[in-house]
C-alpha cells in the first residue's frame, strides 16, 4: 500500500498531464479540430481584406465580357422561363476568405472563414475567379474544409464542352489535373474548354473546370489529357461558396448513404445507387456514340435545352445557365451564339434517355419559334 | 501555415513532425511516443483522419527518443536537422503504406487512389517535405529547447527539494 501511495507521489501528476493531453486531443479529434480552426479564424481575421478588392479588379475588357455575359444569363433564364424550364438553382453565393492550407500532405484542402452560421453546409460547391475549385467537406460554426478538385482522390465527371465527349478528371495535386475520357477516340484538341457533366453527381453541371493543355491519345485504358485548372487553386485568397443543387435532390437513399460515414469526404463515390466513376462510364461508350450520333444528324441545335424538362424528373438536375458564360470566355475562336444552345443537348442524352427524346421536338419547337423573335 | 515561399512542389514543411521530433530527442522512449500519440490525434482532427496521423507520429517519436542522440553527438543544429529528414521520409512513407492497406477496402474516397498514384505522390511528399522540414527544423527546436531547459532549471531544484523531504 505504502509502496503504491509512494509511486502515486512520484508519479501522479505526470500521469494526470498525460491522461489530460490525451483526453484534449481525443476531444479535439472528435469535434475535427472545431477549436483550433476557430481560433485560427480569430486569430487571422485583423488581415482579411475586403472582398470588393479582389473582385472589382479587371480590365475594362474583361468588364464589357462580364456585362455580356450578365445580359446573356438574364435572357437565358427569360427564355428557360418562356419555356417552361424549371431551374433550381439558386444563384446566391456565399464570399468566403481562404484563411488555411491543409496541414497534411496528402489531402488537397483549404480552410474557410465562413460555416454553417453561415448557412454553408457539407457538399456546397465551391468556386474560385475562373472556374470550380472543390467541395465542402466539414463545417464549424465559422469556417469550414474544402476538398479541392486538384486532390488526387477526388473524382469529377466532366464533358469537353466544344465535342461534348465526356470523362472524369483526377487530381495531380498541383494546378494540373488529368481527365480520363470514355470513349477511345475522343474528339478533343488543345485548347478545349472543359465543364463539369451532367453525369456528375456531386457538382452541377456546366461548371468551368479548365483548359486543355495536352493530350495523349495512347494511354492504356483510354485516352488521357492534362487540364489546366482555370482557378488559381495555388494561391486563392477569396472563393465564393454555392449551395449544391444536386445535393439536395440526391434524396432519400443518397441521404442514408451520406449518413453512413459523415467524416468522409466521399468524392463521386459516395452514393452507391448511381456512381458516377470509371466502371458506370466505361459501360456508356457504344450507346452514348450512337445516341449522340443519331441526334446531332437529326435534331438542329436549337431544340436541345427543351429535352431538359422533360428528362429533368427523371434524371439529375441539369444546370444550363451556368454554360453559357464560360465558353466564349474561354475558347475565343469559337462563335459565341450556338455554343451556349448546343450546350446541355448531348450531355444529357447520355444518361439513358427513354422516349420522351422522339416526342419532345414537335411539341416545343413552334414555342421557341413563335418567342424567339 | 504557409508563408510564400515556403512551399515545394506544393508541399509545405511539416510543423507537427518538427515539433515532435524536438521534444522526443532529449526524453525518453515513451514520452516520445504520447507525444506522437497526441499531436497525430490533433491532426486527425483538423484533416482526415482515415489513414490516421497518430501511427507515423508516434513511431517517429519513438524511434528519435531511442536514438539517444545526445549519448553520441553534443552538437545541436545538423544533428536535428538530419534526424527530422530521415523521420519525415520515414512518416510519409508509414502513410503510403497506410493508404496502400486501406486501397482494396473500397467504399471511402481512399479506394480513388490507385497504388501507382500513392507512391508516385509519396515520392514528392516525402522528399519535399524532408528536406523542408529538415531546413525549417532549427527553427522550431532552438527556442523549444531554450524554453524546456529554463523550464528545467527551475523546476529540478523544486523537485529535488520536495524529493528529500519525502524521505
Amino acid at each position: 500500500m505504502y509502496a503504491l501511495r509512494r509511486w502515486w507521489d512520484r508519479n501522479g501528476v505526470k500521469l494526470g498531464l498525460i491522461s489530460l493531453a490525451i483526453g484534449s486531443a481525443v476531444l479535439l479529434r472528435q469535434t475535427q479540430g472545431a477549436l483550433v480552426f476557430e481560433t485560427y479564424r480569430w486569430l487571422t481575421q485583423p488581415f482579411f481584406r475586403d472582398p470588393a478588392q479582389v473582385t472589382q479588379a479587371g480590365s475594362p475588357r474583361e468588364r464589357e465580357l462580364e456585362q455580356r455575359l450578365v445580359e446573356l444569363e438574364s435572357q437565358n433564364r427569360e427564355l428557360q422561363r418562356l419555356l417552361k424550364y424549371v431551374d433550381q438553382r439558386s444563384d446566391k453565393g456565399i464570399t468566403a476568405p481562404v484563411i488555411g492550407r491543409s496541414s497534411d500532405h496528402w489531402w488537397q484542402e483549404i480552410v474557410l472563414s465562413r460555416g454553417s452560421n453561415d448557412g454553408i453546409q457539407p457538399g456546397f460547391i465551391v468556386s474560385g475567379i475562373g472556374g470550380i475549385v472543390g467541395r465542402v467537406v466539414e463545417v464549424t460554426p465559422h469556417t469550414s474544409r474544402v476538398l479541392l478538385i486538384s486532390d488526387p482522390s477526388s473524382k469529377v465527371g466532366v464533358t469537353i464542352s466544344r465535342s461534348r465527349n465526356m470523362g472524369y478528371i483526377r487530381g495531380q495535386s498541383a494546378n494540373r489535373v488529368i481527365l480520363v475520357f470514355v470513349d477511345k477516340v475522343p474528339d478533343v484538341r488543345k485548347g478545349d474548354v472543359v465543364t463539369t457533366s451532367a453525369l456528375s453527381r456531386l457538382f452541377p453541371s456546366g461548371l468551368p473546370v479548365g483548359i486543355v493543355e495536352s493530350i495523349s491519345f495512347n494511354k492504356s485504358p483510354a485516352p488521357e489529357a492534362v487540364i489546366e485548372l482555370s482557378a488559381p487553386i495555388s494561391h486563392l485568397e477569396w472563393v465564393i461558396v454555392s449551395p449544391n443543387p444536386k445535393l439536395a435532390e440526391a434524396g432519400a437513399a443518397a441521404e442514408k448513404a451520406r449518413a453512413k460515414e459523415p467524416a468522409k469526404p466521399t468524392v463521386l463515390q459516395a452514393d452507391p445507387v448511381a456512381p458516377e466513376n470509371q466502371l458506370t462510364e466505361y459501360n456508356l461508350p457504344q450507346e452514348s456514340i450512337q445516341q449522340f450520333q443519331n441526334r446531332t444528324e437529326a435534331e438542329p441545335p436549337p431544340i436541345a435545352p427543351l429535352e431538359q424538362p422533360i428528362s429533368a424528373p427523371s434524371t439529375p438536375e441539369p444546370n444550363v445557365e451556368d454554360v453559357p458564360p464560360v465558353i466564349p470566355k474561354a475558347s475565343l475562336p469559337n462563335p459565341v451564339e450556338p455554343a451556349p444552345v448546343e450546350e446541355p443537348a448531348p450531355a444529357m442524352s447520355l444518361p439513358a434517355l427513354p422516349a420522351p427524346i422522339e416526342t419532345a421536338p414537335p411539341v416545343s419547337d413552334p414555342v421557341e419559334g413563335r418567342d424567339n423573335p | 501555415m504557409r508563408l510564400p515561399g515556403m512551399e515545394l512542389l506544393s508541399v509545405s514543411p511539416n510543423w507537427l513532425l518538427i515539433w515532435v521530433v524536438a521534444w522526443s530527442v532529449k526524453r525518453t522512449g515513451f514520452e516520445g511516443a504520447i507525444a506522437g500519440l497526441v499531436l497525430g490525434l490533433i491532426q486527425d482532427g483538423m484533416t482526415y483522419s482515415d489513414p490516421t496521423h497518430v501511427f507515423s507520429l508516434a513511431v517517429v517519436g519513438f524511434l528519435t527518443a531511442r536514438l539517444q542522440k545526445q549519448r553520441y553527438i553534443r552538437e545541436d543544429f545538423v544533428s536535428i536537422s538530419l534526424i527530422v529528414f530521415g523521420m519525415a521520409v520515414l512518416a510519409a512513407t508509414i502513410t503510403a503504406l497506410q493508404f496502400s492497406w486501406h486501397n482494396p477496402a473500397a467504399s471511402t474516397e481512399m479506394a480513388n487512389r490507385t497504388l501507382g498514384e500513392i507512391w508516385t505522390n509519396h515520392q514528392r511528399i516525402a522528399l519535399s517535405s524532408a528536406i523542408l522540414s529538415s531546413l525549417w527544423a532549427p527553427v522550431v527546436y532552438y527556442p523549444l529547447n531554450r524554453w524546456w531547459e529554463m523550464v528545467e532549471t527551475v523546476i529540478q531544484p523544486q523537485q529535488n527539494k520536495l524529493k528529500n523531504q519525502s524521505f
